[in-house]
């Protein structure tokens, strides 16, 4: 049985949340759970609010994140996630990430990086709202889309982290 | 954690990177990317009339365990059959190589990069 973050955070089981209301919702769940208002309590009940506190932080960095959000909310509907070793095959978006990838590479002024970072977003932006839509049907098939679309957002998100460090590494020797 | 000398040495001196015409009908491409790190590899086979793989090569966005695994797959199947090559498994790769276990992954894409590129082999010439 997994634990509803959403019921935890008395926000609506759906994969649009509201940002500020989480924020708000986080800082009360850990104050009511933090350890420091449990020290004269027995050890069995710090023991229970520690969990439980822990519990608040790996509920809210889950929601805070647009593809955990997504994959909590595929198990909730009891949809079995993919093993995290397992390959994909998409070949078409997998030619376009390597494009990006040698774009990456090349990159060695900042308007190289803008143009990628823009290319990088444009690419987030769409997948969010596919996931968006595929999460709203909440039938098997597009559960299983939305799955696989949560996956192309994984490689963007490292995509862009990468494009980050490079764009440092990079920026800074000029 | 320390990488094994092989994998520095296929890290330090990759073998058989490059590119062959995708459209070519005698070369099958392989694409597979790993969604828990982000690694992406392409492992291209160049094929005779007879199924022989007669050259190979690779290109991988990852770690150094990718770039090694797709690396030494590329050696590996050349001279092969393309029956023979789909018989290589991750863990021939992981055990030449000495992979830690956090790194298996990456010898599970190199694995799949060969099934994949057989795929397209066996759908172009249908």
């Amino acid at each position: 049985m997994i634990t509803n973050y959403f019921d935890l955070f008395n926000l609506p089981e759906q994969f649009d949340i509201d940002l500020q209301k989480l924020k708000a919702q986080y800082q009360l769940l850990q104050k009511i759970t933090h350890p420091d208002r449990f020290v004269n309590a027995s050890d069995q009940e710090k023991r229970l609010y520690l969990q439980k506190n822990a519990q608040v932080n790996d509920a809210y960095s889950v929601l805070q994140s647009p593809v955990k959000r997504g994959e909590h909310l595929l198990s909730l509907r009891a949809y079995k996630l993919a093993d995290e070793q397992q390959t994909m095959g998409d070949t078409d978006f997998l030619m376009q990430q390597m494009q990006l990838r040698e774009q990456l590479a090349e990159a060695e002024s900042s308007s190289d990086f803008a143009a990628l970072e823009s290319d990088i977003n444009d690419l987030t932006t769409h997948y969010i709202e596919q996931v968006r839509s595929q999460l709203a049907t909440q039938t098997d098939d597009a559960n299983h889309q939305a799955a696989q679309t949560l996956t192309k957002l994984k490689f963007l998100l490292k995509l862009e982290s990468e494009a980050q460090l490079r764009k440092e590494q990079v920026l800074e020797d000029d | 954690m320390a990488y094994s000398e092989k994998v520095i040495d296929h890290y330090e001196n990759p073998r058989n990177v490059g590119a062959f015409d995708k459209n070519d009908p005698s070369i099958a491409t392989g694409m597979v990317g790993a969604p828990a790190c982000g690694d992406v590899m392409r492992l291209q086979l160049k094929v005779n009339d007879d199924g022989i793989i007669e050259d190979a090569k690779f290109k991988t966005y990852g770690c150094g365990s990718a770039i090694a695994s797709s690396s030494l797959v590329t050696e590996w199947v050349k001279g092969k059959s393309i029956d023979e090559a789909t018989s290589i498994k991750n863990t021939d790769i992981a055990q030449e190589l000495a992979l830690p276990p956090v790194k298996i992954h990456c010898s599970i894409l190199a694995e799949d990069a060969i099934k994949a590129a057989v795929e397209d082999y066996k759908s172009k010439r249908k």
